[in-house]
């Protein structure tokens, strides 16, 4: 005959047993989710052999508030809107990079980029020979023939983007030079969030107008204290 | 489908009415973020937004006390969106607008003005995201007035950039946005001595400015006067002011009215958006 006290104790562990095994359970599955979270859920395009190429990076730094045009060996897809994309996220991936002079936060940036070509003029004469830089609608912005860009980023890399005038600007520029050495068709680009238009990447530099692409690199930020 | 209000500058639409010139004595303040927008977190225990209320309750103090009028953007810890800030700066007129920020990356003061391209020609209407493409030229005159009191006032090294934050763009007057970021020696953006000398330079350039502008209004006067002399009359006496062109800032009149609608239970001034006029899509 067992004893009363051992019977309560053995069913007592029992007890103990389920509840951390239900515990484990929960735990396992909220880090699952924040790992998945942070994925990149973008299906993988089948893996190409081409061959490494130069391309122009535009690398912004913090330190001095440039941005510096950079020569890099990079392996691209040959479609634009890929090609765009790998782009991009190599641009950002060295943001993320140790030591980077502007850092950013790791993880998927760059959902995708759409390069959509104009096939006519709507918001001017078709001989219009030059895009309004200052036009909020791209499409009414661009002439006939031209590109636009739209650069949808994530949303978990917006967020997490440092707050700041000058770190926000000097992202989207760095973004727009990289585009514009790349793509030089392209006059101007756009961007949204998680495929929606935002007031700001995180809180200051702003996502709704359309930014002519232009040589960034020829046009950096100036520190007087160099020009005086 | 972009939303567009439409501001009527006086030689356009809104030439046969009453047109308010510019308020030459008032100054724009607008405090960054605020409510329920924190703006960047600078340290544990700072977010911006009240760093930046700080420094332009500072500013707002010295200013009124050099004699200029200054119309805030908030005095509290209120949300107040991009629009309805612009809206305010617009329907003042002031003489200029100044957007505080600070950051906790970087280093000294960042003046920037907006990165629109400047329109220099006569537009029969602003379009309101891009309204302060007229008055780039305006804005990077009191950016330099600025500098040049940052560098030799508060003797700190501002760097200048271009740049389109809300609601900078939608400004009809000259603004100058500053991102206040720590010194070297660990002084942060919240150092009450370091945002003195920032203000005491501030304030000294915003009166510059004012008395800068006050003399090319007085000599277009002048000259106003001098041609009309020999043709007394002619033009009915309204005596227009032309732009001085001497970086001052030219008495631009413009009539926002199309954009306004009284929010519900919102201050007069603080008026959203109406819906868009639709003027300008008229191309699509």
């Amino acid at each position: 005959m067992i004893p009363r006290y051992q019977r309560v104790l053995f069913w007592s562990l029992v007890g103990c047993i389920l509840l951390m095994l239900l515990f484990l359970l929960r735990g396992c599955e909220q880090a699952h989710k924040r790992l998945t979270g942070k994925g990149d859920p973008t299906p993988l395009t089948a893996p190409i052999a081409t061959a490494l190429e130069t391309v122009t990076l535009d690398l912004a730094s913090d330190g001095d508030t440039s941005i510096t045009p950079t020569q890099r060996q990079v392996a691209l897809p040959e479609e634009p809107t890929l090609r765009a994309r790998a782009l991009l996220e190599h641009l950002l991936g060295l943001y993320a990079a140790p030591g980077s002079a502007h850092p950013l936060e790791s993880g998927p940036a760059i959902d995708s980029v759409f390069v959509l070509t104009l096939t006519m003029a709507p918001g001017g004469p078709p001989d219009a020979n030059r895009p309004d830089p200052n036009h909020l609608d791209s499409f009414f912005g661009s002439h006939a023939g031209g590109q636009v860009a739209i650069v949808n980023l994530h949303g978990g890399f917006a967020d997490q983007h440092p707050s700041g005038v000058v770190v926000e600007a000097l992202t989207l520029q760095s973004i727009i030079g990289t585009l514009h050495a790349a793509l030089p068709g392209v006059e101007e680009i756009r961007f949204l969030v998680d495929g929606r238009t935002r007031e700001t990447l995180a809180g200051h530099a702003s996502l709704l107008r359309a930014y002519p692409a232009v040589d960034t690199g020829n046009r950096p930020l100036v520190p007087l204290s160099d020009e005086k | 489908m972009a939303a567009f209000g439409l501001m009527l500058p006086g030689g356009g639409l809104a030439a046969q009415q009453t047109t308010p010139s510019v308020n030459y004595n008032l100054v724009f303040l607008d405090a960054g973020h605020g409510g329920s927008d924190p703006g960047a977190h600078l340290s544990d225990k700072e977010v911006e937004k009240d760093v930046n209320l700080t420094l332009a309750s500072k500013l707002k103090g010295m200013l009124s006390a050099k004699g200029l009028s200054v119309l805030s953007s908030r005095d509290g810890d209120q949300t107040v969106t991009s629009e309805q800030r612009a809206d305010m700066a617009n329907h003042a007129r002031p003489l200029a607008c100044l957007l505080v920020h600070t950051t906790s990356s970087g280093a000294g003061p960042y003046v920037t003005v907006s990165g629109l391209a400047p329109e220099t020609g006569a537009l029969p209407a602003l379009p309101w995201e891009t309204a302060q493409a007229s008055y780039v030229t305006e804005s990077l005159g009191l950016e330099s007035v600025i500098v040049d009191a940052l560098t030799n006032v508060a003797k700190l090294k501002p760097v200048v950039l271009r740049a389109s934050v809300p609601p900078i763009d939608s400004l009809t007057c000259p603004a100058v946005l500053l991102e206040l970021a720590p010194i070297s020696g660990g002084t942060a953006a919240s150092d009450a001595d370091y945002q003195q000398r920032v203000a005491d330079a501030l304030t000294q350039a915003l009166v510059a400015w004012h008395t800068q502008a006050l003399d090319a209004v007085a000599k277009a006067k002048a000259a106003a006067l001098a041609a009309k002399t020999p043709q007394a009359g002619s033009d009915g006496g309204k005596g227009a002011i032309p732009n001085s062109g001497t970086g001052a800032p030219k008495p631009r009149v413009v009539k926002p009215a199309p954009r306004v609608a009284a929010p519900p239970g919102g201050a007069a001034r603080m008026a959203l958006p109406a819906e868009p006029a639709g003027l300008l899509e008229a191309g699509g």
